[in-house]
């Protein structure tokens, strides 16, 4: 938070919770806490929103703009009740709305063309995983990765909405079960039930790397040891 | 044997929400059921996959943390300049109500304000020479219509006037030759 300036009041060394700024967001006395509340949640939002549409671009435009939607309905949030669940909510709303205009346009992301599928299809007929382990420094274990992260991003853009947002925020955000239900407005079992069902489906989208555990594992050896060999 | 539910071995992997007992259940029935065993090991396999999509952080410059350095100083305040432009800007998108944050977002909503207004100025201005030229060629057009039926009325009145005159010389000629008896027709010899 030094990074922002003093007058903004960010040098404080009073850390006020995220209901305490929007309190003041709320009642107009303190320029500073929106920016407090951008700079503490613009990552998580960001995260969630790329993850949710598969599309790095798009996500940094739904990250501004729920922000901006939090700004604007400010006076709307209930100061009894958790900031982060009512801006994941926000943050999710906005991502079900792209992905329904996308679905009505019939376009795809920016990111998300055809050719995205070309590795899952490829990696149907063969091992995509390197038997051997991978050394993440060097360039065949970077373009392992880049190319197992593409598979994981074709695989959750597959995935049902409802299953895909349990799965970004326990899996990526690490949010309890029990605050996904908040979130979503649903029961807890709801959300169980949707993250059993999306870990069965992941695991049939992405049976071509399962197996390969062993190449995301850093290396045991250097390259200069598994040359000697 | 009695298989946990996929709620509750999902539980079990993430470790989130089973009591310490029933996790302690659990943990001995995947152990003892190759069945179970196999699914819970194919979530961990896909946990694993789903660690190789990361996405860097947009990076906060390191100059940024130093306040001795001017560049890092200047850095500073231009980041803080453009998060309180880009929120003055998104505001403005988003709501009619007054800005409220001072200095340059007020600044830049009004200036945005400004040109919309202009532009919708422009517009309806640019409509409404649209609708006059609309509407004098409207009633050009309307006059050239009552002008052709006034003309087309005038033609038929002559045609009609024209028909009655020949109706009556036809009248008058016929009337002519029914006073014409047969005994005042030449006999013909028989």
């Amino acid at each position: 938070m030094n990074w922002v300036p003093r007058w903004l009041g960010a040098g404080s060394t009073v850390e006020s919770s995220d209901e305490e700024s929007m309190r003041r967001v709320q009642a107009g006395d303190d320029p500073a806490a929106f920016a407090r509340l951008v700079a503490r949640w613009e990552q998580p939002i960001r995260r969630l929103c790329i993850r949710m549409t598969g599309d790095e671009h798009r996500g940094e435009d739904l990250t501004q703009e729920a922000f901006a939607r939090v700004f604007a309905s400010r006076h709307q949030f209930d100061a009894e009740r958790k900031f982060s669940t009512w801006l994941w909510r926000i943050a999710l709303n906005l991502c079900h709305e792209e992905a329904r205009r996308v679905g009505r346009r019939g376009e795809r992301s920016v990111d998300m063309n055809a050719a995205d599928d070309e590795p899952l299809r490829q990696a149907q007929g063969r091992p995509l995983a390197s038997p051997r382990p991978v050394d993440h420094d060097e360039p065949h274990g970077r373009a392992v990765r880049a190319e197992r992260a593409q598979l994981v991003r074709v695989a959750l853009q597959r995935l049902p909405e409802a299953n895909r947002a349990v799965v970004v925020l326990r899996e990526y955000e690490n949010l309890k079960f029990r605050e996904i239900a908040e979130v979503l407005d649903v029961p807890e079992g709801t959300v169980k039930w949707r993250m059993a069902q999306a870990l069965v489906q992941l695991g049939e989208q992405l049976k071509p790397i399962l197996g390969g555990d062993e190449a995301m594992r850093p290396a045991t050896r250097t390259t200069k040891e598994r040359l000697a060999l | 044997m009695t298989h946990p539910k996929h709620e509750e071995l999902a539980e079990f992997l993430y470790e989130d929400g089973l009591s310490p007992n029933r996790h302690a259940e659990v943990s001995r029935h995947v152990d003892a059921c190759d069945e179970c065993r196999a699914l819970v090991d194919g979530w961990r396999g896909v946990r694993t996959n789903l660690a190789a999509w990361q996405l860097p952080a947009v990076a906060r410059m390191p100059a940024m943390t130093s306040r001795s350095s001017p560049a890092g100083s200047g850095l500073r305040w231009a980041v803080a300049a453009a998060v309180l432009l880009g929120c003055g800007f998104a505001v403005a998108r988003m709501t009619e109500r007054p800005v409220d944050l001072a200095g340059l977002r007020t600044e830049l909503a009004q200036e945005v304000r400004q040109e919309v207004r202009q532009e919708l100025v422009a517009e309806l201005k640019n409509y409404a020479v649209k609708q006059a030229a609309w509407q004098e060629e409207f009633q050009g057009e309307v006059v050239n219509v009552v002008r052709q039926q006034a003309a087309n009325h005038a033609s038929l009145r002559k045609d009609l006037e024209t028909m009655a005159v020949l109706t009556e010389e036809e009248i008058q000629r016929l009337s002519s030759v029914a006073r014409v008896t047969p005994a005042m027709l030449p006999t013909t010899e028989q």
